[in-house]
């Protein structure tokens, strides 16, 4: 090939003719000090309160104190690039990150650039990562469900679209699983879904992107990642970028889901900032406003009104708790933001009950108006049953005689508990988790011993694919349990029960 | 109370008595300059060692004709251990003083060492964007090779080569 000098110099003067250097403005302030990310500032006087500001070797930084002649920037980036007397420009943005479709499928960083050697991501949109939650004429009440495809939490605390449900337990109880399950049942479902990790090891966020990558569940998913090895300011502003980029979603008029695995770090990122920025400390030294920093996070998932497009960001926090310590400050504020809690409990987790669901501790305040008509119809049962299994049991230990209905109430909620336990990676769908349920309230296990009830749902299922995907594809559409199709799971169950028992 | 903050309240004090406004934040100036250049004198008016008697002599015989009340500040800030802080209370003297008489400080920075005729010119300009009068602060800076950098009241103008050239890199690449 060959190439022409003028070729060349016409290419440049048609590059150049859309250059117009006007004079450059900008207000600017000078570096005063610098350390642990934190910078102050000299000058900025009309800078705003999380302003992002310009710093030299493409630092960038987000004030937060605006003080009487100095201005206390966190730093996104190197900052031991920056260096007393440094200029600063104010940019009058506040501070925000690229948002849009083109995201999902990637990993980023707090600040939304990409971390996964996939290249450049091509939005088009920049979201604030600090907004106002929408206002109450905006909302509307939560009605329909976010199908977590684990049986505990689908029939007793449930949770619906826009609602906040915390996920809460010790380290080792399954609290990420729960989460990634939840992820992986959103497939096909219409449901963008944000994972936050926040101060976790990068070890650990690989392997959560693999396993989604292996589940397909990547297709959906924006994984932000603000890791241990990551200066504070990214653990800070990384849920918040994370909702910024549902919100683009639910604005849109879709359904997203929003994980923050877990708000402990991000506390302790906040913590740490304060103390540096030396706002004064409080309890367990965390500054006065950690409240309103989780607070005016998860207020931010919301069931959009219809005039808005009817959209929904849904919030699943996660705490972890120092040996079961709910009562610490972290954990006691979260409870009281969201709107219920999933209890993860090591004892049970330890016995073999997994998912480690304390059923009795877990609550969704956002109840039933959030659940299908068929999920209702056998769940009411469900609660009934293992709250009076859970009353006797106790009592049950040191007595030998039992009469006949307590002994039944016992069956029956030995078997109920078995048939709660879940294996990790594999949520089921609404359909299959009723007839299941209904087969467990209306003693269709009853016969059968506890170590076979897990074979028994394994393979009521294979049959229900074989034999009767049109029943199944039936309570899917109408999600409603009616006369008629009671009849027909009725049938179903005492077919199955011919051909289980000839196995067994 | 932070240092920045007992200056302000000295320079606003030291304001409110003086007579000669004007000559107060010149000699101000000149005690911080001189400070600044001979460590050895601020070393020798904070050594608690000393006696203040001799410090206040050495004050005396060093800055003679000061105006009323600096000959006082200065006795009061080596009472009070507090020589050091002349620096800031000269500087926030001097941004009071120029904020109450709209004087605004202007730093510009150019390529080449500017003749009487180009500071007029430059001077003028500025003092029509800042509706006040200016005090410039001129150097010479061969790296930005043409044009001119202003920086007052906290705002950069830069028409410098170096800058558009930059732009126009960020332009093409």
């Amino acid at each position: 090939m060959e190439i022409r000098a003028e070729e060349i110099t016409k290419v440049l003067k048609q590059q150049l003719a859309g250059f117009s250097a006007a004079t450059d403005t900008a207000e600017i302030g000078t570096v005063l000090s610098v350390g642990d990310g934190i910078a102050r500032i000299h000058g900025l006087t009309n800078c705003m309160a999380g302003e992002l500001l310009d710093l030299p070797h493409g630092v960038r930084g987000m004030a937060l104190n605006l003080e009487e002649d100095s201005v206390g920037a966190v730093l996104l980036g190197d900052y031991t690039l920056i260096r007393e007397g440094d200029e600063v420009r104010r940019t009058s943005r506040i501070m925000s990150i690229p948002v849009g479709p083109e995201l999902v499928g990637r990993v980023v960083n707090a600040i939304g650039e990409p971390i996964d050697g996939k290249g450049a991501i091509p939005t088009k949109l920049f979201g604030e990562v600090e907004v106002i939650a929408p206002g109450v004429v905006d909302r509307q009440p939560v009605r329909e469900p976010l199908e977590t495809g684990i049986k505990a939490i689908d029939a007793m605390v449930n949770i619906g679209r826009g609602q906040r449900e915390l996920l809460i337990g010790d380290r080792q109880t399954g609290k990420t699983a729960v989460a990634i399950d939840t992820i992986i049942n959103q497939k096909g479902k219409g449901v963008i879904c944000i994972y936050v990790a926040i101060g976790q090891k990068r070890s650990t966020v690989a392997q959560v992107v693999k396993t989604l990558e292996d589940f397909g569940a990547m297709d959906h998913t924006i994984v932000v990642a603000a890791t241990a090895s990551d200066p504070a300011p990214f653990l800070y502003i990384a849920p918040y970028s994370g909702t910024a980029m549902g919100e683009y979603f639910r604005d849109h008029g879709q359904h997203a889901l929003c994980v923050y695995d877990d708000l402990s770090k991000h506390a302790a990122a906040y913590r740490e900032i304060s103390l540096i920025l030396r706002r004064p400390p409080g309890r367990e030294a965390y500054p006065g406003d950690v409240f309103y920093l989780h607070s005016r996070l998860l207020e931010r998932a919301s069931k959009l009104s219809s005039k808005k497009g009817d959209g929904s960001l849904t919030a699943i926090p996660i705490i972890e708790t120092q040996a079961g310590d709910i009562s610490a400050y972290i954990p006691t504020n979260v409870i009281s933001i969201t709107d219920g809690q999933i209890f993860l409990e090591a004892d049970l987790f330890n016995s073999g009950i997994r998912p480690a669901i304390n059923v009795g501790n877990s609550v969704s305040r956002v109840g039933g108006s959030a659940q299908v008509k068929a999920m209702k119809s056998v769940a009411g049962r469900l609660r009934l049953d293992l709250a009076q299994y859970r009353e006797l049991a106790a009592f049950a230990m040191f007595a030998s005689d039992l009469d006949k209905s307590t002994q039944a109430t016992l069956a029956r909620g030995q078997r109920m508990t078995e048939f709660l336990k879940q294996d990790q990676y594999s949520p089921l769908s609404m359909e299959k988790q009723v007839i299941g349920m209904y087969a467990g309230i209306n003693g269709f296990l009853d016969a059968y011993a506890v170590g076979d009830v897990r074979r028994y749902e394994r393979e009521l299922h294979a049959h229900l694919d074989a034999r009767h995907p049109g029943l199944l594809k039936e309570i899917s559409e109408k999600k409603e349990l009616t006369k008629e199709l009671t009849e027909q799971v009725k049938a179903v169950l005492a077919q199955f029960a011919d051909i289980f028992q000839a196995k067994a | 109370m932070n240092d920045s903050q007992s200056a302000r309240r000295y320079a606003h004090a030291i304001i409110e008595t003086a007579t000669e406004t004007r000559a107060v934040r010149d000699e101000l100036a000149a005690i911080s300059g001189t400070l600044n250049a001979t460590p050895a004198l601020l070393e020798a008016l904070s050594n608690p060692g000393v006696p203040s008697a001799n410090k206040k002599a050495v004050v005396t015989a060093i800055f003679q004709g000061l105006s009323s009340p600096l000959p006082r500040l200065m006795d009061m800030l080596i009472d009070a251990s507090r020589v050091e802080l002349i620096h800031e209370i000269a500087h926030r003297y001097r941004d009071e003083w120029n904020a109450k008489n709209n004087v605004h400080a202007a730093r510009v920075t150019a390529a080449l060492e500017l003749d009487d005729d180009a500071r007029d010119r430059v001077r003028r300009a500025i003092e029509k964007a800042v509706s006040g009068s200016v005090e410039m602060e001129i150097t010479t800076d061969p790296s930005l090779v043409g044009g001119l950098k202003v920086e007052v009241d906290g705002h950069l103008f830069d028409g410098t080569v170096k800058a558009r050239l930059k732009a126009l890199r960020q332009h093409l690449l």
